[in-house]
């Protein structure tokens, strides 16, 4: 089919198609990985984000495409995970920005649009890396944008964006050192491409067949969603109301009440925070005209009358928090039912491995959030988790340099604590910093520094096995061998993974000035290879004092803090 | 004015010579603990390890025997006590912080139902220094001193009573493991958890407890941050001498302070061995610095 404009309905199943083809493809995005190793994730991350967007908008079915565009992209914002998927949000957040209050676009409206997305994702990241999935979708964009005129289609459009974006991947492994020394391309950039593929085949008149995955939760979902069983005995005749009600609503911003387009989400923020209602646990997220908003507060009527000065309200969902509900209320609102204890400071840390997520807690974490290298958490997850705490400050180890994004967006989003996301990059760097948790200052600023000194004092260190035969840093690594990682860098690599650790320990810089080292072994490590392994440091680094917890992670060996 | 004497207890950390220089007796203790293979022993907390050698005995607690300690007993209150106000002596006892001891509070009955009765015309005074081992001691020197110079015994038990929180303690310990054995100091569960190389940083509160008043990663860190405190909090160097009680500490680990407090301009640093009391409980590695400086106002909640 040919385009001349894009409506509403056509660019829901444009997007789709896009989804879909990533999704036929994502475990080759994963594999697009620079180290040898089986944890490769961006094509899931990727996938599972917009998965999230075209979830939301599965059930929309209008011409209009400002209906479509605004849940797609805070259905994609929730569902955003792993650093690329963050972006890819960010980039379908500026698309959509500019298709908002539209019912058709031509071309020229689609350029308009996309240029935006460059923008808004070039502004998300805080230093921009060329040869990566922004380079991809700018040049892509740019260059479509100088081919089409006036008259050209949508499909034009298309095609020239994504002739563009294959030339541009291809590129990437000059851009970046570390994708030519390994032989790859860029993996976020080739998760975009397959969408961009996905979407041209539907301009073409092919529609993919794939099923697509609902696991990442629908944001609508939850207010929308199911009727509730409720057990009503929970709340009797004498109760008190202690709780208040969970309230929820889409609101639809009126032109007759506010200025739509310059309209701060603050400002309702503030009427939920303030003295008349008091509001706490809150979440408010805007998209053009729509409003969400999750709140907490004795006086739902109160909320009602102060958000009807603001618009008109879509859904409405009110619930005293007191009643147990059965399955169908979803486990993240009975947790939250269940709660909770005030604290001045909560915890929330990302963890692998169920020996490390005990440990965690055994420290004094309050929500520990399963994921790592291989399942990164979206935005939305990092908001369950505060949403299942009531505290002043929570503080956010994302562990992981792939999900400090996410971990930040939520930071960003959520408004019912002050969040503050430690840069922790390693459960390792994470582990050491909760070993000196201590909240009795009771200074935000002293705790921070703290942690962020733990942190700057550990170097973290990795073992795991190959996958493939490469080169990376110049080491070269035979398929299977044990090989060690230091602070991200590849050093060394060996057959045997005793001699793979204790070779990578030496390349730790001013190593005989380093007191205490904490070995978190991996569900494979059997007692005797930890044995062997602590025999060896005692002999070969007796100036430590070290120990071994049983992490039981997966993929990696071991994992290290050395301090 | 009555002669009197001044005595301490095992906590003290006096050595002989000290005792002997400055005229101070002590009031013995007693520890115990089973050997593996199911042999009780019991010997007195004797500070000049007549039955056991210093080494031996934080050996046995770095092996992870526990031990346990007796405070002062009513029978060693009676012999050290009556031997002096039989000879017409007054008695000021400075035993071990109340917070970690009975033992002053078992003296304070013992005058009260007894001694002031037998010896109605005596001066029988017990006094919580609140701080243990070389604190104690140093506060038992400067008692003798008082005393030396004419001081009264009353006098003396003011001054204590006045100036006991400028005493202060800073200390490190090698590992947490004799302390989670015994259980001894003041602190949540979660403060020390499972942890590899964290060293708690001991202080004395203006109670007497000893409290964790912070953590360090690694041995050398916080053998240095003892040192940073005490130049933090003291008063005056110049006039005092910096002691240390240490139970056994690598000799470069002792080494690191001592050179490291000698660059405080104290009048001297020395070292005593740290008694069996308190040993138990902390274990092999513990180092005290005790000086006199700001009053301490911190108190463990």
């Amino acid at each position: 089919m040919i385009l001349k404009t894009l409506n509403g309905e056509q660019f829901k199943a444009l997007v789709t198609n896009g989804a879909k083809n990533l999704r036929l493809n994502f475990e080759e995005v994963d594999s697009l990985n620079v180290f040898p190793v089986p944890d490769g994730d961006t094509g899931t991350n990727m996938c599972r984000t917009i998965e999230n967007g075209v979830n939301t908008i599965a059930s929309i079915n209008s011409t209009k495409i400002g209906d479509i565009s605004k849940p797609l992209s805070s259905g994609m914002l929730l569902g955003a995970r792993g650093n690329s998927g963050v972006i890819l949000s960010q980039i379908f957040r500026g698309i959509c920005k500019g298709l908002s209050n539209k019912t058709e676009l031509n071309v020229m409206d689609l350029v308009n649009a996309y240029k935006l997305g460059v923008k808004q994702a070039y502004g998300a990241v805080v230093t921009p890396v060329e040869g990566t999935i922004l380079t991809v979708f700018r040049e892509a964009t740019e260059y479509a944008a100088k081919k089409v005129t006036k008259d050209s289609t949508i499909n034009d459009f298309y095609r020239f964006h994504l002739e563009e974006a294959v030339r541009s991947l291809n590129h990437t492994i000059d851009l970046l050192p570390v994708l030519k020394e390994a032989g790859v391309i860029d993996s976020g950039g080739a998760g975009y491409v397959y969408i961009v593929k996905g979407m041209v085949k539907y301009l073409d008149g092919e529609e993919i067949v794939a099923e697509l995955s609902s696991e990442g939760s629908n944001p609508n979902h939850e207010i929308s969603g199911q009727p509730l069983e409720i057990d009503f005995d929970a709340f009797g005749p004498d109760d008190i109301l202690k709780f208040g009600y969970c309230t929820e609503f889409i609101l639809r911003l009126q032109n007759s009440k506010v200025d739509i387009e310059n309209f701060d989400i603050q400002t309702i923020i503030d009427v939920l925070n303030g003295d008349d209602i008091k509001g706490d646990s809150i979440v408010a997220l805007n998209d053009g005209s729509i409003v969400k908003v999750h709140v907490h507060t004795k006086d739902p009527g109160l909320v009602l009358d102060h958000m009807r000065k603001f618009g008109e309200f879509l859904t409405i969902k009110i619930e005293n928090m007191a009643l147990q509900h059965n399955e169908t209320m979803g486990e993240e609102e009975r947790e939250e039912n269940r709660k909770i204890e005030h604290k001045k400071y909560a915890v929330v840390a990302v963890a692998q491995g169920e020996g490390v997520k005990e440990q965690f807690e055994a420290f004094g974490v309050d929500v520990v959030i399963g994921g790592g290298q291989t399942m990164n958490p979206s935005t939305e997850d990092f908001i369950k988790a505060f949403k299942k705490l009531d505290a002043d400050n929570i503080i956010v180890f994302p562990n992981n340099k792939n999900i400090v994004m996410a971990a930040k967006q939520a930071a960003k989003l959520y408004k019912g604590a002050h969040i503050e996301v430690i840069l922790s990059t390693s459960i390792p760097q994470c582990y050491s910093a909760l070993t000196m948790l201590d909240f009795s200052s009771d200074d935000l600023t002293l705790i921070l520094g703290n942690f962020n000194e733990a942190i700057r004092n550990v170097t973290s260190g990795e073992i795991t096995r190959a996958i493939r035969n490469t080169r990376v840093n110049g080491v070269i690594i035979r398929k299977g061998d044990y090989i060690g990682i230091l602070d991200g860098k590849l050093l060394t690599a060996n057959r045997n993974k005793t001699v793979c650790f204790t070779n990578l320990l030496r390349k730790v810089k001013k190593i005989k000035e380093k007191q205490v080292l904490t070995i978190i072994c991996g569900e494979d490590v059997t007692e005797a290879d930890k044995e062997k392994l602590l025999k060896s440091i005692s002999t070969k680094f007796p100036y430590l004092e070290f120990g071994a917890i049983d992490g039981g992670q997966k993929v990696y060996d071991y994992l290290f803090a050395i301090e | 004015m009555s002669k009197f004497v001044i005595i301490g207890d095992s906590t003290c950390d006096l050595t002989k010579e000290l005792r002997e220089e400055h005229n101070i007796e002590y009031c013995k203790m007693k520890v115990s603990w089973r050997t593996k293979d199911g042999v009780d022993h019991e010997m007195d907390a004797d500070l000049d390890w007549p039955e056991m050698s210093h080494k031996d005995f934080f050996d046995l607690l770095a092996g992870g025997t526990r031990v346990f300690t007796t405070q002062v007993t009513e029978q060693e209150f009676d012999r050290v006590f009556t031997e002096h106000l039989e000879k017409g002596e007054d008695v000021l006892y400075i035993g071990c912080s109340g917070k970690l001891s009975a033992s002053v509070s078992l003296a304070q009955r013992l005058i009260n139902e007894k001694f002031s009765k037998k010896y109605p015309e005596r001066k029988i005074y017990a006094v919580d220094p609140y701080i243990a081992c070389m604190g104690q001691g140093r506060i038992l020197l400067d008692a003798a001193d008082l005393r030396d110079q004419g001081k009264t015994i009353d006098e003396i038990k003011e001054y204590i009573e006045t100036y006991r929180n400028c005493y202060h303690q800073v200390a490190t310990l090698e590992s947490l493991d004799t302390l989670a054995r015994a259980g001894r100091v003041k602190a949540s569960k979660a403060f020390f958890g499972n942890l590899f190389g964290v060293k708690p940083i001991l202080i004395s509160d203006a109670v007497g407890n000893n409290v964790a008043s912070e953590k360090q990663k690694g041995r050398r860190n916080a053998l240095l941050r003892v040192v940073e405190l005490v130049k933090a909090e003291v008063v005056k160097p110049e006039e005092q001498i910096c002691w240390i009680s240490d139970a056994e500490s690598r000799p470069e680990d002792l080494e690191l302070v001592v050179s490291n407090l000698k660059a405080i301009p104290f009048k001297d640093v020395r070292v005593v061995p740290m008694g069996p009391i308190i040993g138990a409980s902390t274990g092999k590695g513990t180092l005290c610095v005790y000086f006199k400086g700001n009053e301490v106002t911190y108190v463990e909640q």
